[in-house]
């Protein structure tokens, strides 16, 4: 067995535990600075080890095992935490620290008794003893200590309390004889049906234990034949089956039976050992908050003002956060300029690097203030709330519950709401909402459609007392939110359908969040944003940057200095001043007009031209890409007005005045409106890519994400310009 | 009848849900969606689809379970429920596969018995 001391190299300890069961809490409090974030391979299941120092001499490497309810299994997702406590490879844990609420044992015992009966040394970290004892529960440990047959520790998660204990019982427990382990006991009539497949596992894993091989039978029985799981051997999965048509032949359901055993079991062991007042069992203070919370009429306004809240955070509250990373990135690039010799190392350095920095560290105050919120709202039981209240509106469009705050909050920016996904346990659950959500129009587009507006919209129009401008405004968000749902719809019946997923989602009791885990919560997201999409959106800054500026035409700096002699030599002062910044702006103009943009925008134009977009838009559309509200600055330089989106009146102008070759106008109402839907609908966000390749662990979703978004934006333009053209409009 | 005494079982929790409830019989058997708000019964058969059926289960929504109907949500559906002194939520769908037996609506713990009489 694994637990024979001392053992080479490092101790490996895995903690595992119901949701909600303060495991995060307990593992940050254990592990603190030391803990470290993966994700397990090819799976959007985050894997967090730490170390924790048992004593003076003892060091152990702690994982965090997934939540969850019990150790079977559907998806390769469920199977993460087997595989912690159970591995089909390599070595068992060392140790299980099983978490459980001392408030609620009888069902959080169901994982407990689960892991003890794989006979791994285990310890029972029973947590919230604080609210157990408040809330009348009594527990003799030392009876339930010898009921279910390991050392058990009351704890205070929170406040640490336990923790040393905790530590001095999982050393204790390395150190001492490994305790022989009884399977777990079943009825004959059920022990018949389940000893073929033990039979079976003998021959196909003889290094595991007799309770180990009893508890991997009861684990197939359970989790195979309507499975995802992947790497199941072929023998084992037609012993189950057989199992279970036998058991169905004798008018017997294998799945409740084994079940019904464990919980059986657990009742007796509890029965003597646990008290739990009527109190206790009505949930305390809790029912009496859902009564405010979960309130048609009260809980709406408390959920509207919570997402209030949430929303001006995320728009208002971050601007002055957005506007100093803007501020230090300008400061560093003009420190930079003033500090290099000119040249192309210092144009990589500056519009390349430092520019694609500043482009990933400006979506950090935005997930950190979403983060702190969604952490908040998960931690004190709010989340579940949400989804137990929304689901209802949800799920006709094949979404979870639970998909709201992301949804929302997709408004603001779909970078920090596809990473709040994760509170979504269901993948294919997620993987619509994350594909969906770029659809909600998020901040950065506003400035397009304000520019576009300006531009197409005279600000004295009105229809009734509505400007024309703010109902064409109000309509790009109605799009937006109907594409939204109705993507998420499509998605749900095409590439990710499958049965939906019933809601089985419980209510935890209200709790005070705490700092601590929120804290940590915060920094993991910002830090795995920053490395692991951080890297990604930088890259693509450098090459746009590249696009943009290459091949160069070497004659236009030769041609400019010409002129900039000569107007140093003609004219002075103010006017020497203005003029020299105008050619600044044209050498700007002409470089881009010549580089790989330049020659893209042309190629593509045909492809455009029905959407009533010409190469210098086509232009604007691939700078964009960086971010959408690039498209401002990007025009700016197309048309010779400089990039500075401040003054943007004269390219207003310009723009109003540009026409094609022909001479016909080239922002017309109907081009107007094309381009504004052409931005609602497509992927025109680089960051929005990589952080769904993040979050989704394959190449393949944000593909798609492109994909389906650029088709509709090209249909969508598609079908404004010419359609309205076909009805008469200009 | 449903064949729900088939699962009535001797070792099911020997502890009722709200031991100190006062309650009146209201109806022998339902499914669990058929419950108003504040009954309590007894889990008499889960019989959603297998995936389902197994989640429920192993929640602790098994045969001889007692479980109470807490609240409905705002919008009619999903249902709040409350097992082994926790809340879980399901939806209508799922609910309406639970046979119940033994429903009892549920009268507060602090109403005085006298008032109960009257």
């Amino acid at each position: 067995m694994s637990a024979t001391p001392p053992r080479e190299g490092r101790l490996q300890i895995a903690l595992a535990g119901n949701p909600n069961a303060g495991k995060t809490t307990l593992f940050n409090s254990l592990t603190g600075a030391s803990a470290r974030t993966g994700n397990y391979p090819g799976i959007t299941v985050e894997r967090r080890t730490g170390r924790w120092r048992l004593s003076d001499t003892l060091e152990a490497e702690l994982l965090d095992v997934p939540g969850t309810y019990s150790l079977s299994a559907r998806s390769p997702e469920e199977q993460v935490a087997v595989d912690a406590v159970l591995p089909t490879e390599g070595s068992a844990p060392d140790v299980v620290v099983v978490v459980a609420d001392a408030g609620a044992l009888e069902r959080h015992l169901y994982l407990a008794c689960q892991i003890i009966d794989i006979g791994l040394p285990t310890v029972l970290a029973l947590n919230l003893m604080d609210e157990a004892t408040k809330a009348g529960v009594q527990i003799d440990l030392e009876g339930l200590r010898g009921a279910l047959g390991v050392p058990i520790v009351p704890l205070v998660a929170t406040r640490a309390e336990g923790v040393e204990e905790l530590a001095a019982a999982v050393a204790e427990l390395i150190e001492s004889e490994p305790v022989a382990i009884e399977p777990e006991e079943l009825s004959s009539s059920l022990g018949a049906l389940v000893e073929p497949v033990e039979r079976l596992l003998e021959e196909l894993r003889p290094e595991d234990t007799t309770p180990g091989r009893r508890a991997r039978a009861l684990w197939a029985l359970l989790s195979l034949g309507d499975d995802e799981l992947q790497g199941i051997d072929e023998g084992l999965r037609e012993v189950v089956a057989h199992a279970h048509q036998s058991a169905a032949t004798a008018e017997r359901d294998l799945d409740r039976e084994i079940i019904e055993a464990r919980y059986a079991r657990i009742d007796d062991r509890m029965r003597y050992v646990v008290t739990v007042p009527a109190e206790a069992r009505g949930g305390g203070w809790t029912p009496r908050i859902d009564a405010v919370l979960t309130h048609p009429l009260l809980g709406a306004l408390v959920f509207a003002a919570a997402m209030l809240a949430l929303f001006e955070a995320l728009f208002r509250g971050s601007e002055p956060l957005i506007g100093g990373v803007e501020a230090g990135v300008g400061f560093v690039q003009t420190v930079a300029t003033d500090l290099l010799p000119e040249g192309a190392f210092r144009d990589l350095l500056i519009d390349g690097v430092i520019a694609g920095v500043g482009n990933v560290v400006v979506f950090v105050p935005q997930i950190a203030m979403l983060f702190a919120f969604v952490a908040v709202l998960e931690d004190s039981g709010y989340l579940a709330r949400v989804a137990f209240m929304i689901d209802r509106l949800m799920r006709g469009v094949g979404l979870h519950g639970k998909a709201f705050v992301p949804l929302l909050s997709g408004f603001a920016c779909a970078v920090p709401a596809v990473m709040a996904t994760r509170t979504i346990e269901s993948r294919k659950d997620r993987l619509v909402t994350m594909l969906a959500l770029p659809l909600m129009s998020c901040s950065a587009r506003l400035p397009v459609y304000a520019l576009v507006i300006a531009i197409v919209f005279p600000s004295d129009e009105t229809v009734g007392f509505v400007s024309v401008g703010a109902l064409v405004l109000f309509s790009m968000y109605a799009l937006s939110v109907a594409s939204t749902l109705g993507a998420a719809a499509v998605l749900r019946r095409t590439v990710l359908r499958g049965p939906r997923p019933a809601l089985v989602l419980e209510l935890p009791p209200y709790r005070w969040p705490a700092p601590r885990n929120i804290l940590s919560s915060v920094w993991r997201r910002v830090k795995s944003f920053l490395v692991d999409a951080g890297t990604i959106i930088l890259a693509i800054t450098i090459l746009l940057w590249a696009l943009l500026t290459y091949p160069k035409d070497e004659s236009v700096p030769v041609r400019f200095a010409d002129l900039r002699a000569t107007a140093e030599q003609t004219l002075e002062g103010d006017a020497l001043a203005d003029r020299l910044s105008e050619l600044d702006v044209e050498e700007a103009q002409e470089q881009l007009r010549s580089s790989a943009a330049g020659s893209i925008g042309r190629a593509i134009e045909p492809v455009i031209e029905p959407l009533g977009f010409d190469w210098r838009i086509g232009i604007g559309l691939i700078g964009s890409f960086a971010a959408r509200e690039v498209l401002v600055s990007t025009l700016g330089i197309v048309w010779g007005i400089g990039d500075d989106s401040d003054e943007s009146e004269p390219l207003r102008e310009a723009l109003r005045d540009a026409t094609w070759p022909d001479g016909r106008p080239l922002f017309t109402t109907l081009t107007g409106l094309a381009l504004m839907v052409f931005f609602v609908l497509a992927a025109q966000c680089m960051s929005t890519v990589a952080v769904v390749y993040r979050e989704s662990g394959s190449w393949k979703w944000p593909a798609l994400m492109v994909l389906y978004m650029t088709v509709l934006a090209y249909v969508g333009a598609l079908v404004v310009q010419q359609g309205g053209q076909l009805l008469g409009y200009v | 009848m449903r064949a729900a005494t088939q699962f009535q079982r001797a070792s099911g929790p020997a502890c009722p849900l709200f031991e100190n409830d006062y309650h009146s019989l209201v109806d022998a058997t339902a499914t669990l969606d058929e419950l108003p708000i504040g009954a309590v019964g007894t889990v008499a058969a889960v019989g959603c689809p297998r995936p389902v059926a197994r989640r429920l289960m192993e929640m602790g929504l098994l045969p001889g379970t007692r479980v109470a109907v807490v609240r409905v949500a705002p919008f009619g559906d999903p249902i709040q429920l409350r097992l082994r002194s926790y809340a879980l939520s399901i939806r209508r769908r799922e609910a309406s596969a639970i046979l119940i037996e033994d429903v009892h609506e549920a009268v507060p713990a602090t109403a005085p018995a006298e008032h109960v009489a009257s």
